[in-house]
């Protein structure tokens, strides 16, 4: 007992937090360290010249201002776009939902820096892309280059996230509660604001501060329409320190302590949203798929998904569809395929599609594992030390890619066989697991939390291990959740790019690594073609796994209404029904 | 990462410089320098690794080249900015870890890196062709080629040819004509626009380099984040004036038939030097010295030439000058001498100055 006691008090905590202490909080210990530490290598001194330094510059104010600024823009208009999707498709009788579920997701299959380069394009009246394809009719100019271009741009990229996470929690919603709703006279639109949205309110603040958090940190969208015109975020600016000699790791350091209590207060604020209520919805009662009617409205629904889709990811793809085929932008009058054929024999970029696919692939599976366990710890078990974990697992997320690459660098430089993950795809995965892996424990958290603890219980009173009610019943009700949170990790570390950038070489490259070098130093149409091949291989690939993903859930429904009938027979205080093995 | 190295492997690092001085005293007695590399032992070593700023397609082509000649060694090469290949450099070299085989940045940087004694001399029997100011003293590195800046101008925008700039003091008094429509890069990120400046002020001096760009800034220039944006830009028209940019830009979009001229300025255009060095702590060193004189040779000469990037070896092919795209004779391709070590001393200042002028924060 006594012996018990102890291994739940010190070894378990010990056995969870070492890994990820040494995964996580050494190389975040590295980057505070960096703020702190300056002057040549050798004669180091504790100093607080980055901070004095990073307040003294005529920026810091205007940068941090246009950090929370378009991250609150953004995350605000993701959710106006995001949650009526997410409700549509999951809980409303709107026509061709398997399709329009597809089109609320598309978004994420194209890389932001491709968005952003096509808007550009689209608003540009001397390159004329929209003249081109509207056959001459006309052209609009507009600029995106300014708070509210990125705000937007970024808003409705983030929205499929919403879409993503309320998806799969509107699903999990009772529709029993909703149907009392309706008998006691409440509209559906009443219904949904007044019972729907209460009862999903931990999936909305994890989203809700995934959004800001991401919003923060996300490069691409603000280097191509923001640096231009001299409008940085935190994560322009610390690329922009690390690329002018001599590097300031110092200020990068700094600048990243300075946004962290921004980063934990949001942290904080969404483990009081979470606690606040109780939020069991599915319990061991009903699953039946009662959708709520709303007459002709389905059909504006409907109409509001496909027009989403139509500006958010065809017409960008369209427009680079187009670049690509051009010998330069501008070059309408012909059209070839000169691009892709010079792929054919582009063994650089061979090779970063094999490499992409095998770090985004079996990064997100281990990834997945390591989130469910942490998961079921965190808001399952519940013991003391799991807010640690919480917080630590948090950070990361919040760090600019380019610095975490950085202390990723200097943490396994210094370890003893590094060279065993160093230089290797080992490393690249670490970093995008690093980067995420709260992102995932978050995913699955949210529909963890609205599965009843009875659903549980009851297996173990019939008998079951807790480890046999984990695998047999809480996995198969939450498999949606799992499938998204795969399908979120496989997309994130696909397009990973900023925290790879100081770890990649020849042998490792990856398709983003690859396409910000052409970014960087090649031609728009050949970035367009790679960029094409790139938004395939994410949808084919998310394709396959939603498929699977549908195809397991079933057999894994059939396999607990079976194994549940037979249970159910096995009289109470009985010899328990132990599974056959 | 100052703290980590310094902090973390202090002594270690001692003991691995005195170590690793020791060898190479050892291993290069001073007469024996010019020998050249052992093709025999470069071959048992098997690979190669390489850490340089050029362009991912010319380190490729460079290292197929190399590949196709010495097929038992295997490269592996890391890209980025200049300020980001140092810095992995910097921290892999003080964990003692294995690092690059060969470096390939701008001299001054290269000159920083043989002052902290992490990259050894190496006489390499080419190095001989190249012009003294492409060559360091001490046989730490050498130019292999250059970025050549110019200007490109849209020629729908500006059909006439007096219209255009003729010279960079030009833009000191920009024309009226010309305002809204010049672009220039980011003196602070982008090293050939900084070594643009830099090259300026060494050959005008400090007040014209400043006159110019008061008068871009005069004439509303808009910064561009990259030289493949720019020749976008200037290709569709967007910005017709391209006040600074490295020529091989130039080439593709001509060859595409983009209505672009390349003009060289009447004092020439600047020239951004790319030198190469061996690491100290190279695992691969005679891998690194085969590499080194094939670089040089007029074979590895040829590589560049072909992407359109000047070579430095005196003698050697005309080709990334070519014909058909309306450009001068080769004879007429001058360049402007550039000491680019001795400018880089200035940096601070005139990063700092362009900045201010620029407005860029």
């Amino acid at each position: 007992m006594a012996f018990g006691k102890l291994l739940r008090a010190v070894a378990a905590p010990t056995l969870v937090s070492a890994p990820l202490l040494f995964m996580i909080g050494l190389p975040l210990a590295m980057i505070v360290a960096a703020s702190f530490w300056t002057g040549k290598q050798g004669d180091a001194t504790f100093t607080l010249e980055a901070y004095r330094q990073l307040f003294a510059t005529s920026w810091i104010w205007e940068t941090v201002y246009n950090t929370v600024g378009v991250a609150v823009a953004s995350t605000a208009i993701a959710f106006l776009i995001g949650t009526p999707q997410a409700w549509l498709i999951a809980r409303v009788d709107i026509p061709w939902r398997g399709a329009l579920r597809f089109l609320c997701i598309s978004p994420l299959f194209l890389s932001p820096l491709l968005s952003s380069v096509a808007w550009d394009l689209m608003g540009s009246k001397p390159t004329g892309v929209i003249r081109f394809l509207t056959g001459g009719l006309f052209q609009p100019e507009f600029n995106l280059r300014n708070f509210w271009g990125i705000s937007l741009l970024m808003g409705a990229y983030f929205s499929s996230y919403v879409f993503l996470y309320l998806w799969a929690a509107f699903r999990n919603v009772d529709p029993a509660i909703e149907e009392a709703a309706s008998i006691a006279g409440l509209g559906p639109f009443s219904t949904f604001l007044r019972l729907t949205v209460p009862t999903i309110l931990p999936a909305i603040a994890f989203v809700g501060v995934l959004i800001l958090v991401l919003a923060m940190g996300i490069f691409a969208i603000p280097a191509v329409l923001g640096w231009p015109e001299g409008f940085f975020v935190l994560s322009t600016r610390i690329f922009f320190l690390l690329s002018v000699p001599p590097v300031n790791w110092g200020m990068a350091g700094a600048m990243t302590v300075v946004f962290m209590p921004l980063i934990l207060g949001g942290i904080f604020l969404q483990r009081r949203l979470v606690k606040k209520g109780d939020f069991t919805l599915v319990s061991g009662k009903t699953a039946r798929d009662i959708r709520i009617k709303i007459g002709a409205w389905r059909w504006a629904g409907a109409a509001f998904i496909v027009l989403y889709w139509f500006l958010v990811a065809a017409l960008p793809t369209v427009v680079i569809g187009v670049v690509s085929l051009t010998a330069y932008s501008g070059a309408y009058g012909s059209l070839g395929l000169t691009q892709y054929y010079r792929l054919l024999d582009y063994e650089l970029f061979h090779r970063a599609v094999k490499n992409s696919l095998i770090t985004s692939i079996l990064g997100a599976f281990i990834a997945v594992a390591i989130a469910v366990t942490l998961a079921y710890i965190v808001y399952r078990l519940k013991p003391r030390w799991a807010t640690f974990i919480e917080y630590l697992i948090s950070i990361p997320l919040g760090v600019p890619g380019v610095v975490i690459g950085a202390a990723l660098l200097w943490t396994w430089l210094s370890l003893p066989l590094s060279y065993l993950v160093y230089g290797s795809l080992t490393i690249i995965i670490i970093a995008c697991i690093t980067q995420f892996l709260t992102t995932g424990v978050r995913a699955i958290s949210a529909v963890l939390v609205q599965i009843g603890r009875d659903v549980e219980e009851s297996a173990w009173v019939s008998g079951a291990t807790r480890f046999y009610a984990i695998r047999r019943i809480l996995m198969p009700l939450m498999l949606p959740g799992l499938q998204s949170a795969w399908v979120l990790m496989f997309i994130l570390f696909f397009r990973e790019l900023s925290a790879v950038v100081l770890l990649w070489s020849s042998r490792t490259i990856t398709l983003p690594v690859l396409t910000f070098e052409i970014w960087r130093e090649g031609s728009y149409p050949r970035l367009a073609a790679v960029g094409i091949v790139e938004t395939a291989l994410i949808a084919s690939v998310v394709f396959i796994a939603v498929i699977a993903g549908s195809v397991i859930q079933k057999i894994a429904r059939f396999a607990v209404v079976r194994r549940s009938s037979s249970t159910a027979v096995a009289a109470p205080g009985a010899e328990p029904a132990l599974p056959k093995r | 990462m100052t703290m980590n190295c310094s902090v973390v492997r202090k002594a270690r690092r001692h003991w691995q410089a005195l170590a690793f001085a020791l060898a190479t005293s050892a291993m290069f007695p001073a007469g024996a320098l010019a020998q050249g590399a052992d093709v025999a032992a470069a071959e048992a070593e098997g690979k190669l690794v390489i850490y340089v700023l050029w362009l991912t397609d010319d380190v490729a082509a460079m290292a197929d080249a190399f590949k196709a000649k010495y097929p038992k060694i295997n490269i592996e090469f890391y890209r980025n900015g200049g300020p980001l290949v140092a810095e992995r450099f910097r921290s892999e070299y003080n964990a003692g870890g294995h690092s690059a085989d060969i470096l390939s940045l701008d001299p001054a940087e290269l000159e920083r890196f043989a002052a902290d004694g992490m990259i050894v001399q190496y006489e390499s029997p080419e190095a001989v062709h190249f012009p003294e100011w492409a060559r360091s003293k001490d046989n730490y590195w050498t130019a292999v080629f250059s970025y050549t800046n110019g200007q490109i101008i849209n020629t729908n925008a500006f059909p006439d040819k007096e219209s255009w700039p003729k010279d960079w003091a030009d833009f000191a008094n920009a024309k009226e004509e010309w305002r809204g429509k010049i672009c220039t890069g980011d003196i602070r990120v982008a090293s050939h626009t900084f070594n643009n400046i830099a090259a300026i002020s060494q050959h005008y001096g400090k007040d014209q380099a400043w006159a110019q760009y008061q008068g871009l800034k005069d004439a509303n220039v808009r910064i561009y984040t990259g030289a493949p944006q720019a020749r976008e830009l200037v290709a569709s028209g967007e910005c017709p004036i391209i006040h600074q940019i490295p020529f091989h830009n130039f080439v593709p979009i001509a060859q595409a038939g983009a209505p672009v001229a390349w003009i060289v300025p009447a004092e020439g255009m600047i020239p951004v030097p790319q030198a190469v060095a061996i690491g100290n702590n190279a695992v691969n060193p005679n891998a690194a010295k085969l590499f080194y004189d094939f670089v040089l040779s007029e074979e590895g000469q040829a590589v560049f030439a072909k992407t359109f990037l000047a070579p430095m070896r005196e003698g050697a092919s005309t080709e990334w000058w070519p014909d058909g795209i309306g450009l001068p004779p080769a004879s007429e391709a001058k360049i402007m001498p550039f000491d680019q070590v001795e400018a880089d001393k200035d940096r601070d200042e005139l990063l700092k100055r362009g900045a201010e002028i620029l407005g860029l924060q």
